[in-house]
């Protein structure tokens, strides 16, 4: 069988020669990462082609069997027993790849191995919690668009829980490759779930796609993340920043705020901007007046144009600048902040203290949203409604979530060969996100479009 | 006889004549050198063109007496209204012969001589009707023959040229009844608190007894002395035939009803009258001794009705003040003893006329008038002065508006309700009275502009340049207050307040007489503005801190108002025709605690001020509403046009519509603030 969509695969290719991508996305590569002894990662190459070399075949035998056999002890007795190529590899010696028939044999093990044979897609998450309506109007989003390309949504997209322990996770995600044979697993929304998932890719090739902005991305290039872009969005504040002379930025966020964007923005080198954080509780107005009080004396005395950043919802935004324009009346402070402040309410009524303030987000106009996604206009086209919102953003995500997976595993057969696709396939099928740019970039960050806004009377203005 | 014994017969009878004339000369010298023999034509005038000292009257606008002004208190009352029994009484006690001697009745004297010869004093007067008004108007006290000798003469000569009936208006209007009472019109007053017109016969015996001794009969310190001298005047009615057996023994049954006299000085409207002199004076530039026993007639803008409607409302509110009062004074460490006050002013929103005014729950206890002389915090009873500056930037009732915790230079301003992290309509932020946003408001136009507003629309008190002015952090009279609420109710156009109208003198002449001309009214807010500001006033009712009278909503508008810890507390409104502003806090500017406020304690007075003049015929009209504005209901949290909710005014060309920007503050508070947040993770 892969013999003959080796063939159907050239035959395409020939076909749509014209279009270089599509050759180039469709081309087979075998070759897959493997950890050596030094924590260093390798590739080894398992491509036809190779069937003949000696030395990739025992440095195979040499190197996979522990990675794949480390995958499978979160498994049960049973659930390995129901495997035949642990014991199939068990029987392999290096001696093998001698013989070209052996080595044949050993290779299409392998391949077998780390070739899922299915479109299935899985989330590995948490058990219900804080994020669980985020994430079912993503998985809401993947599903419609898998029915809507013709596939199962039940049985193409497996839904797991493990609890946020790391062994659990391990547990889950090694059923999810070995027993349910999944094209990729998305998850990550735990520090917990995030290194499990890292390890079983690491051991298995298996490739994973990061749902949260912060966890950690594995070392290998099947660890990748699909969040809107913080560090684009970090690097356009700052710029502006630069741009406009501020030097100090006082930065105000509620407890608990995720606070990516800011590390990052503080993490550009060679700024010289300075960062004065203060956080409060959002319940507690008092604590909002205190936070905002002890950095007024700063704000008025600031080096250049003080900036203030408030990571928080346009509605916060308003009564923290309320508080500074009451208090320091006539400070042209740059107010600036990401894609919480967007809402007609941070406009209308005008403040003029906000008039010039700007904000980051990954959507520009709601109007050039993917037609997958329903999209209310408020109005203006850079407004839509507040239940709607929310909804969209998530819905983004799981439309860029269901889009890379199909698009991944169209003609893929190996989970490595999933892995390789969504690290070269580009822009192309989707006019929201950047065109003809690569689905992820170097940093196997999912490459977003960044919208800078600015407050201009009684609306907002595309920078 | 001897010519010798004839001589000597004639010399003694030369020594007696003329020792007898020597003495008469000697007494003559001696009566002419105590004046016995001066002009009479001079002391009479005294009397002829005597001006009889009269209280100085204060009218209210329909021309009913609600003040006087006195040194000694009279009231005049020209003889054809004094009652027949009471002249038949004095006549019956004092002189039954009066119509019949010429003011001396000799037979009378010499009865007095007679009872001095042989008792050695005193026991019978002997002096006429007309004696008693010579001594007690025209002569000394002093008990000289010299004096009587001259009371006889100018009795006659006062008998010759004053009619009998003038004579005797003259006693009854000026002889001394006690207490200050000069006359019955005045004793009538003091003794049995009516009208001398009113009293019957009993009463008449009574006063009538009292011109002998009024401290000796005195009705309210020795009744049981003046009922026993009233027997005598009842029985000296009878024997005289000036009254019927009957007529005495129906007398002497009536039970008589001594009253405490108070005077109207201090029963209608005290405080008012205090000031109306004042106010007299500022006038006529006179002094008070000159303003006493005039005789002036000055009316003035009060309302009787609406005054004693006033009154009554303070009054039926005291209760919880005292109350108050007696908790705040029980408290531990208190120096002085704390007086919680009331006070209510009202006037006409078209002229300015000052209709009611309550200075003070009890005149007695305290004079001090608070609605003239006392500058307190007007708290947020100043806050409209903000809310229509913003509405003359362009806001609308249905703006959402930020209540942000704040603090300027230190100033923290609270909201009653410690809601200091809302976002709320322009309309709820004045309905409820919250401070926060005002202070913001404020800021946003400038405190200079606030104050400005301020000054055009009635304030004359200082205003310091600091953001606590538009939340009433400063010192303004009841008023100033007063004219900001009329500038409101007149369609923008202030008028200063006023309450004397003419000033006549005892002859008629007008003193003063107000001009409207000279108190033109001035706009200061557009009509539209005002009746935006107005629509919003209603809604305090409605919907607001006043919704206690949410049912005068459709036709009364106003503000409460609270200063720091309740030491001041307001409630100013309007209807179409009064604006009243009532006022409760202590004189020592205590802390009422923080269950008082405006609505708890100064709105229950107005209301039951206005309830009272609604009952007795205040129209209940609604204002008519301006052709480029029209009335829209909308929610009062976010704004949103509803079937159900607050209705106020908006410009036609800025009517609310359902918002986007509502709709999401709405959703944010509903989703526990997550909006857009991305809660992927953690």
């Amino acid at each position: 069988m892969a013999t003959s969509y080796s063939v159907f695969r050239v035959f395409t290719c020939v076909l749509l020669a014209a279009t270089v991508d599509s050759c180039a996305l469709i081309r087979p590569s075998r070759s897959i990462q493997v950890i050596n002894q030094s924590g260093t990662v390798e590739s080894v190459d398992l491509t036809p082609r190779h069937y003949k070399s000696i030395e990739h075949c025992e440095a195979a035998i040499a190197k996979i069997p522990t990675a794949l056999e480390a995958s499978l002890r979160p498994l049960t007795d049973e659930q390995r027993k129901s495997l035949r190529w642990p014991a199939q590899i068990a029987g392999f010696k290096v001696s093998d790849c001698r013989s070209f028939k052996k080595r044949g044999q050993i290779l299409s093990v392998f391949d077998e191995i780390f070739s899922s044979k299915t479109k299935r897609i899985a989330f590995l998450l948490p058990p219900s919690g804080g994020s669980e309506p985020a994430l079912q109007t993503i998985l809401e989003q993947v599903r419609r668009e898998f029915r809507r390309e013709g596939y199962n949504p039940e049985s193409a997209i497996l839904v797991r829980r493990a609890e946020r322990t790391r062994d659990d996770a391990l547990r889950v995600a090694a059923h999810l490759v070995h027993l349910d044979r999944v094209a990729l697993i998305v998850g990550g929304l735990s520090p917990e779930h995030a290194g499990a998932l890292n390890q079983i890719s690491d051991q298995t090739q298996t490739p994973v796609l990061m749902l949260s902005a912060n966890a950690p991305l594995g070392n290998t290039i099947q660890s990748m993340r699909v969040y809107p872009p913080l560090k684009r969005l970090a690097t356009k504040l700052v710029d502006t920043f630069k741009a406009q002379g501020v030097r100090e930025t006082f930065v105000f966020y509620p407890q608990n705020a995720n606070l990516e964007l800011f590390h990052l923005m503080r993490g550009i080198p060679n700024s010289n901007i300075s960062y004065s954080e203060r956080t409060y509780n959002p319940e507690k107005s008092d604590s909002i007046l205190a936070a905002v009080k002890s950095q007024l004396g700063r704000i008025g005395t600031a080096n250049g144009r003080p900036a203030v950043l408030i990571l928080d919802n346009f509605r916060m935004v308003r009564h923290i600048v309320n508080i500074i324009g009451t208090s320091l009346p006539g400070t042209p402070t740059l107010f600036a902040g990401n894609q919480q402040w967007r809402s007609p309410a941070l406009v209308v009524p005008r403040d003029d203290l906000l008039q010039g303030a700007i904000f980051v987000d990954f959507i520009g106009s709601y109007r050039n949203l993917p037609d997958r996604i329903e999209t209310p206009i408020s109005d203006s086209e850079f407004f839509t409604t507040a239940q709607a919102a929310s909804r969209i953003d998530y819905q983004i995500i799981g439309h860029r979530l269901a889009s890379l997976s199909l698009e991944a595993t169209k003609f893929a057969i190996s989970r490595h060969e999933v892995a390789n696709r969504l690290q070269t396939i580009r822009n192309s099928w989707d006019s929201y996100f950047p065109k003809a740019e690569l689905a992820f970039d170097h940093q196997r960050e999912s490459s977003w479009p960044v919208f800078m806004f600015e407050i201009n009377g009684e609306t907002i203005r595309e920078l | 006889m001897t010519s010798a014994n004839r001589h000597s017969h004639a010399g003694f009878f030369t020594l007696i004549f003329a020792s007898l004339l020597g003495g008469i000369l000697i007494f003559a010298a001696y009566l002419w050198s105590e004046g016995v023999f001066e002009s009479e034509e001079e002391q009479l005038a005294k009397l002829t063109a005597a001006i009889i000292p009269d209280n100085s009257i204060v009218l209210d606008k329909a021309g009913n007496k609600i003040g006087e002004y006195y040194s000694f208190y009279h009231i005049q009352v020209p003889l054809d209204k004094i009652p027949k029994s009471m002249i038949n009484a004095l006549l019956a006690i004092e002189d039954r012969k009066f119509y019949e001697h010429e003011g001396v009745n000799w037979k009378s004297i010499g009865r007095a001589f007679l009872s001095v010869a042989t008792s050695g004093r005193l026991k019978q007067g002997g002096s006429t009707i007309t004696m008693q008004l010579v001594k007690n108007y025209l002569l000394t006290r002093e008990k000289k023959v010299s004096r009587k000798l001259r009371e006889i003469i100018l009795a006659y000569y006062v008998e010759k040229n004053l009619s009998k009936e003038r004579i005797l208006e003259l006693y009854l209007n000026t002889m001394y009844m006690g207490h200050g009472a000069y006359g019955v019109g005045a004793a009538a007053r003091v003794y049995f608190a009516k009208s001398v017109e009113d009293l019957s016969l009993a009463e008449s015996a009574l006063l009538a007894g009292l011109f002998q001794a009024p401290s000796l009969y005195d009705p309210h310190k020795n009744p049981d002395a003046a009922t026993k001298r009233q027997r005598i005047v009842l029985e000296a009615l009878r024997d005289s035939k000036l009254a019927t057996q009957d007529q005495v023994d129906a007398a002497k049954k009536e039970p008589l009803e001594f009253k405490p006299w108070t005077p109207i000085n201090e029963t209608v409207a005290p405080h008012f009258v205090a000031w109306i002199r004042t106010e007299v004076e500022k006038i006529l530039g006179a002094d008070e001794l000159t303003l006493n026993d005039k005789g002036y007639k000055i009316t003035t803008t009060l309302d009787k009705a609406y005054q004693e409607a006033a009154n009554r409302a303070v009054a039926e509110n005291t209760a919880p003040l005292l109350a108050l009062q007696d908790q705040i004074n029980k408290k531990p460490k208190r120096k002085q003893p704390e007086r919680i006050e009331s006070a209510l002013l009202a006037s006409d929103p078209k002229t300015g006329a000052i209709l009611a005014m309550v200075g003070g729950r009890n005149f007695r206890e305290s004079q001090f008038n608070r609605t003239i002389s006392s500058k307190r915090s007007p708290g947020s009873v100043f806050k409209p002065v903000v809310f229509m500056l913003a509405l003359e930037k362009g806001m609308t009732w249905a703006d959402l508006v930020f209540v942000s915790p704040i603090d300027v230079r230190g100033f923290r301003p609270k909201n009653h309700k410690g809601e200091d992290m809302t976002e709320v309509t322009l309309l709820k932020a004045l309905a409820k009275s919250m401070n926060t946003p005002v202070v913001s408001l404020a800021q946003k136009y400038g405190i200079k502009n606030v104050i400005e507003r301020g000054r055009a629309m009635g304030i004359t008190a200082d205003m310091p340049t600091e953001t606590g002015v538009a939340i009433g952090g400063f010192s303004a009279s009841m008023k100033d207050v007063d004219t900001i609420y009329r500038t409101l109710a007149n369609e923008g156009a202030r008028t200063e307040s006023f309450a004397v109208t003419k000033i006549e003198d005892r002859q008629g002449q007008i003193l003063y007489e107000y001009k409207p001309e000279s108190n033109p009214a001035v706009q200061v807010i557009s009509p539209e503005i005002t009746a935006l500001m107005r629509s919003g006033l209603q809604a305090v009712l409605t919907s607001g801190t006043a919704s206690t009278i949410a049912g005068m909503g459709g036709y009364a508008a106003g503000k409460t108002g609270t200063s720091d810890d309740s030491r001041d507390n307001w409630f100013s409104g309007f209807t179409r025709n009064i604006v009243a502003t009532t006022w409760v806090g202590g004189d020592g500017n205590s802390s009422l605690g923080e269950a008082a406020s405006g609505s708890s304690l100064a709105l229950p007075i107005w209301k039951a001020f206005i309830e009272t003049l609604i009952s007795g015929g205040l129209p209940t009209e609604a204002w008519p509403i301006p052709d480029n504005l029209t009335p829209v209901t909308i929610d009062l949290d976010y704004g949103t046009p509803v079937d159900v909710g607050v209705t106020a005014l908006f410009p036609k060309g800025r009517l609310p519509r359902k918002s986007q920007a509502a709709d999401d503050i709405r959703a944010l508070k509903q989703d526990n603030g997550s909006y857009r947040e991305l809660k992927l993770g953690n």
